[in-house]
């Protein structure tokens, strides 16, 4: 590599890392006119969230030097391998979340291009759909739910009957309550106005759930609930008793002063297992509750995914659904060319526009400054393996945490295919102006191996288009991940399904045929490669190099972003708080200077 | 925000250009001269533009507006991103007639261009700081045919500029404009993606459905 001259020695930050935490401090701090230095190991920006071509994919891949990553080319990609961008971090966001809120304030929106994520899909078998929890209690608690009680009851307890009706009759109920008390009312699904949660939609645009094979479109808006087959009455009205506790519990207080039954039934429940928990208040089928279930994006099965998170993760979903102005049916986005890899690559860039530098293939490690330096005091001492005889200091320095802190265990796969199975991404609404460009397709458990995958937790596929610019017409990349080890061979077999049940071109048995490429690896892996891999021997050289006054005050490390298919919801704000750190305010961050221009928005 | 817009008389279309080259080769002096007919002897590499649009009006009905991303700096340290000439519709990539290895890195963009960018992209060569050579001809360190024998044979457009004086800038951007495919369907491979139409996130009724609606 040729020598280029660094601007200065001494630098306000120095980022060790372009992942999506540290690309957006980079940008925040330079914004902030810091001087900012930015580098990375890695050729790439992104760090364990990037993205790549194929060729790069497939290098990356070797790199993580792990008997169980594996990169597999099953037959030649006829396009260019730039028209590939597959990335480690496909992750959806929200409508309503954090990051958007964010990039509104700072009028970042337009760096990106949103694409919608559409349905979503739970794989369930007749014989599944058909089958029925043993608990007794299902007729009865129907029989008495019938009795016009209902929506009354669906707060669960007896006991709090008396405030539910008391509440009921002073707030008049918004429309889409209003449906989903219908509907916990057992009353006839033509009798239900048609509307999703979020926004009432036009009544022409009811849609009935489609289903390609076993693979079935997740009923989650009051007009699935109330128009699907696989459904029988009672177990629509307490799904909607179901979906109206979880709207209840996340209401304020009444204004009553009486307490929020749903709130307390929640509190009460929180580590309740999700089944447990249904079972107990609202029967439903297993198939039900599976395909609620896959709407939280948890790794658990609902048998032991914890009340409170499922609840947390719905009320995310389900607030968000039918928000978005073009696609009412749509609850999530996300980011084309790589999903969160985008954010770290505008961020990055957004750093160098605001005057910071970014370096990669660059490495650094503390080291003591020559004893003729003066400068040493608190500052911390650095060297870039680009110039090595140019040693430099950083007032702070900041990284990600230690790969040991990372605790949970995720398992991934990348497929590229060579169809694109076009069912999945058509309208789902008459009222939506865009197509989805990506879906989710659910595994449940399956441990009596009904649909023959057998997998004891579930399995997440992510399918993206080619609208995405992630591959080429024609194509499709599928994202698979599973929280169990010993199930990552299921992957692949839950891929094939899909393209089997789903591709009008390929026949049960011969959807391995449509794999062009595939490719595997585990989160622990990702320690072994870029900024990861060289942490704990920088840690260890700091310890050597400044004392644990300086490091207290001077060195800033944030955590690795969750391994999640959920955007890591916490990143906006721990960011802010680093920031605050090093600027001492949380005011103005990441708000582009005033002599900005062009900065991301038009200017008509 | 790079949907071709076209009715029957009226032409109008968006292209994203980017500019590529060695460091202090005169990239963001040549934007800033286009764009805002300024130049500054003094000036550093660009701040606080993360691109800037200009409009050329080729006749009385067809209209090119260009969002053009200068590299920020990233260039100097090997570090721009592949979002930078992802999408590019065309791209100026610039030499320093005065440097005679700021050629051979230009060449070396033009590769990269041509292996990683759209198949169609229109690739300008710019061979800049003409001024100087015009004041004194022993400083040409490249000589005019040599580049545009190698243009030629490239498949570039090219001209020697200036940022200082002007000289040939409006005409560089002028040519591109010219060789973009305007037909119907607009520019082929615009920043939307291979077809995927987006979700509009600014402002807008969109935006004011942030929170319960319940
Ligand atoms: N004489 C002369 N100087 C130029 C010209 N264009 C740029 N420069 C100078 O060259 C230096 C680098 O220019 P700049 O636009 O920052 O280059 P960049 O790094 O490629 O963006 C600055 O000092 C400019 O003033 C030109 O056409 N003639
Ligand atoms: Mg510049």
């Amino acid at each position: 590599m040729d020598e280029f001259t660094l601007p200065s020695t001494e630098w306000d930050a120095v980022i060790v890392g372009t992942g999506v935490k540290l690309s957006l401090l980079a940008c925040a701090l330079s914004r902030a006119k810091l001087s900012v230095l930015q580098l990375d190991p890695s050729p790439h920006y992104g760090s364990n969230e990037t993205a790549l071509s194929l060729s790069e994919l497939e290098e990356h891949i070797a790199s993580l030097s792990s008997p169980t990553a594996q990169f597999k080319l099953h037959s030649t990609p006829v396009h260019r391998d730039r028209d590939y961008t597959f990335t480690l971090a496909p992750h959806l966001i929200y409508w309503n979340s954090p990051l958007l809120e964010f990039l509104r304030d700072v009028k970042m929106t337009t760096s990106f291009t949103w694409l919608p994520l559409g349905s979503w899909w739970v794989w369930l078998s007749d014989e599944a759909v058909k089958e029925r929890g043993t608990a007794k209690s299902g007729g009865l608690e129907g029989a008495m739910a019938n009795l016009a009680a209902g929506a009354v009851k669906a707060g669960g307890t007896v006991r709090k009957k008396a405030a539910w009706n008391k509440n009921r009759s002073k707030n008049s109920a918004p429309p889409v309550t209003g449906a989903l008390e219908a509907l916990a009312a057992g009353k006839p699904a033509d009798e239900q106005p048609a509307s999703t949660w979020g926004e009432p939609s036009t009544s022409t645009s009811a849609a009935t759930l489609r289903r390609h094979g076993d693979l079935r479109e997740v009923p989650c808006t009051v007009e699935d609930i109330a128009w699907s087959q696989d459904l029988e009455g009672q177990d629509r009205a307490n799904l909607g008793r179901f979906l109206r506790f979880i709207q209840q519990s996340a209401s304020p207080e009444p204004t009553s002063g009486e307490s929020n039954s749903s709130a307390s039934l929640l509190a009460q429940n929180a580590d309740t297992p999700l089944t447990t928990f249904i079972n107990a208040n609202f029967p439903l089928p297993p198939a039900t509750i599976a395909s609620i279930h896959s709407l939280t994006l948890l790794p658990t099965p609902p048998s032991s995914t914890p009340l409170h998170l499922a609840v947390s993760r719905l009320k995310t979903h389900l607030f968000s659904l039918g928000s978005i102005a073009e696609i009412r049916s749509a609850a999530a986005l996300t980011l084309s060319y790589g999903g969160s890899a985008e954010l770290c690559q505008v961020w990055s860039r957004g750093a160098a526009v605001a005057g910071g530098i970014n370096i990669l293939s660059c490495d650094v490690t503390p080291e003591p400054l020559p004893a003729s330096s003066s400068d040493a005091d608190d500052r911390i001492p650095l060297k870039l393996s680009t110039h090595p005889s140019t040693p430099i200091t950083a007032k702070h320095l900041i990284m990600e945490l230690e790969p040991s802190s990372w605790s949970e265990e995720s398992y991934h796969a990348i497929y590229l295919l060579s169809t694109q199975l076009p069912p999945l991404f058509q309208k789902k609404l008459s009222t939506d102006a865009v197509s989805p460009a990506a879906v989710v397709v659910t595994m449940p458990p399956d441990q009596d191996a009904k649909t023959g995958l057998g997998n004891s937790t579930p399995i997440y596929l992510q399918i993206r288009s080619s609208a995405t610019g992630e591959c080429a017409r024609g194509e499709c990349v599928i994202y698979a991940v599973t929280a169990e080890e010993k199930e990552r061979a299921l992957l692949k077999r839950a891929v094939e399904m899909v393209v089997e049940a789903v591709d009008p071109t390929t026949q049960t048995g011969k959807g391995s045929e449509k794999i062009v490429m595939s490719c595997e690896y585990a989160s622990g892996d990702l320690k072994r490669v870029g900024v990861m891999k060289g942490a704990e021997r920088r840690q260890g050289e700091l310890e050597k190099v400044v004392s644990e006054e300086v490091r207290e005050k001077r060195v800033v490390k944030v955590r690795p972003l969750k391994r999640d298919i959920v955007f890591d919801e916490g990143t906006v704000e721990e960011c802010r708080a680093v920031y605050e750190r090093i600027v001492g305010t949380r005011e103005g961050f990441c708000e582009p200077p005033p002599e900005f221009v062009g900065h991301g928005e038009e200017d008509e | 925000m790079s949907h071709p817009r076209s009715s029957t008389s009226q032409r109008f279309a968006q292209f994203k250009l980017v500019l590529l080259g060695e460091s202090a080769v005169g990239k963001s002096s040549l934007v800033l001269r286009f764009v805002k007919d300024q130049f500054d002897d003094y000036r550093e590499s660009t701040i606080g533009a993360a691109f800037l649009t200009q409009t050329i009006a080729l006749d009385e009905s067809t209209t090119v507006k260009f969002e053009i991303w200068d590299t920020a700096g990233q260039e100097r340290y090997k570090s721009l991103a592949p979002m930078y000439y992802r999408n590019a519709n065309c791209a100026v990539v610039v030499y320093d007639i005065t440097q005679a290895a700021s050629l051979d890195k230009a060449k070396a963009w033009v590769k990269e261009l041509q292996r990683q960018a759209n198949e169609n992209i229109v690739i300008a060569l710019a061979g800049n700081k003409l001024d100087l050579a015009t004041a004194q001809p022993s400083k040409r360190a490249v000589e005019t045919a040599e580049a545009e024998a190698y243009a030629r044979e490239a498949g570039l457009l090219f001209f020697e500029t200036s940022a200082k004086t002007a000289e040939n800038v409006q005409q560089l951007f002028t040519a591109i404009a010219r060789k973009l495919p305007l037909d119907q369907q607009g520019p082929r491979g615009l920043r939307q993606g291979a077809g995927g139409r987006g979700v509009d996130l600014k402002g807008g009724a969109a935006a004011q459905q942030q929170g319960c609606n319940c």
